[in-house]
């Protein structure tokens, strides 16, 4: 674990501050300072984040077993596509009053 | 490079620039947010706990998994708020601590009892309105860190209002019996509603108004959830027990009884009729469970399975 060396560094931007940080691509740099730089003049000629982070990919964890991701059972009653239709029940429920 | 004074804090904030946890900010800046943050997060785990009382009796097996889930969605905006708290210098443990010995605050409406599934109608439909005019409203708060979560939060709202809106129909198309229970929840949730945004002459010395961390005082944002809401109720054959609740068709603004505020004050204080029995669960689970976060903070990691 180090927060410095050479080697690629992931790198991270967001356009405004109130989105969350986005990846971005990668960098081959010799530390974090030249990292920045390169990422700077690779991904950002035209766009212009207002923040850019890079990390070394070699802190980076992913997560190697990406099938307990999916659900294991049924959880739609967490999606909103749940409760499509509830106008309908309203007026259903509103008609039935009057 | 940003001058590091209050009064140059002032003039960033006059500019409408966006706080990041990292900025310089006065204290008065960083501890009315910190204070507000807790608050929040502290509401989020403890509005947690009148629902979960019905989790064994929901009527259905669809309905106790929806509801399962919207607890733990609570749970987890608790989870992301604390994080956005902890960065403005209070530790996450000292937070929960403060929380079960009853020192920091949480919302006036959970401090009461869910007597009935009508209860839990209402709190899913209403208190997660009133909740969501609020929050809506923060997302064009200042406080960068906590807009960028807001957003997240809101969206599972959202979906939590059609989860309570949908049980409300379901009483209010049913019989008899379950319309008395929604009529019933209204009668005894009214006045906490009412209170829940607080009293119409605080802004005058709101702080975080002034801080431009909220940007709509109390008094616009119930005038928001009345509007919305009480068109709503009323056409679903509902009554609301204040015969002083109208819409002044001249000015567009909703009249009400006022409330009693200091009903608010003694219930946000600790002494709510469900205060003492929430917080002794709290900190029942809280002492059970330090075995876990012992073992979390060990250094032998689990397998995410």
């Amino acid at each position: 674990m180090s927060g410095a060396g050479s080697g690629q560094y992931e790198v991270f931007h967001r356009k405004n501050m109130t989105e969350p940080m986005v990846h971005a691509g990668s960098v081959e740099a010799a530390d974090p300072r030249m990292a920045l730089l390169l990422a700077k003049e690779t991904f950002f000629r035209r766009e212009h984040p207002i923040g850019i982070w890079v990390t070394r990919r070699d802190d980076l964890h992913p997560l190697a077993e990406t099938d307990v991701l999916e659900p294991g059972t049924d959880k739609s009653y967490r999606a909103i596509e749940a409760y499509t239709g509830i106008a309908k029940k309203r007026e259903a429920v509103e008609e039935g009053l009057a | 490079m940003i001058e590091h004074s209050e009064e140059a804090f002032r003039g960033r904030v006059e500019r409408g620039d966006l706080i990041e946890a990292g900025d310089w900010m006065p204290d008065s800046y960083r501890l009315g947010v910190l204070k507000f943050l807790e608050m929040h997060a502290n509401s989020e785990i403890m509005g947690a706990l009148p629902e979960r009382e019905w989790i064994p009796r929901a009527p259905t097996l669809r309905r106790k998994m929806s509801l399962t889930a919207k607890v733990q969605d609570e749970v987890g905006h608790a989870q992301l708020i604390y994080s956005v708290a902890q960065d403005l210098g209070k530790s996450r443990e000292a937070m929960l601590e403060d929380l079960i010995a009853g020192k920091t605050k949480f919302h006036n409406v959970f401090h009461y009892p869910t007597e009935s599934w009508g209860d839990v109608a209402l709190i899913g439909w209403l208190i997660d309105g009133a909740a969501l005019v609020t929050q809506h409203a923060l997302l064009k708060s200042n406080y960068a860190p906590y807009v960028r979560i807001l957003k997240r939060v809101c969206a599972e709202e959202s979906l939590h209002l059609k989860h309570g809106e949908d049980i409300t129909l379901e009483l209010a198309g049913g019989t008899r019996a379950q319309r008395a229970l929604f009529q019933d929840a209204l009668n005894r949730w009214w006045e906490p509603i009412m209170h829940f945004f607080g009293p119409s002459y605080a802004p005058a010395n709101d702080s975080l108004l002034m801080w431009r961390f909220k940007t709509r005082s109390n008094e616009e944002l119930r005038q928001e959830f009345l509007n919305r809401y009480v068109p709503r109720i009323w056409s679903l054959g509902f009554s609301l027990p204040d015969p002083e609740l109208r819409e002044d068709p001249a000015t567009g603004s909703w009249r009400y009884t006022e409330p009693d505020w200091n009903v608010l004050k003694q219930v946000v204080t600790g002494n709510g009729p469900a205060t003492a029995r929430r917080l002794a669960l709290r900190r029942a689970s809280y002492a059970e469970h330090a075995w876990v976060r012992a073992t979390l903070q060990g250094g032998t990691h689990a397998e995410v399975a």
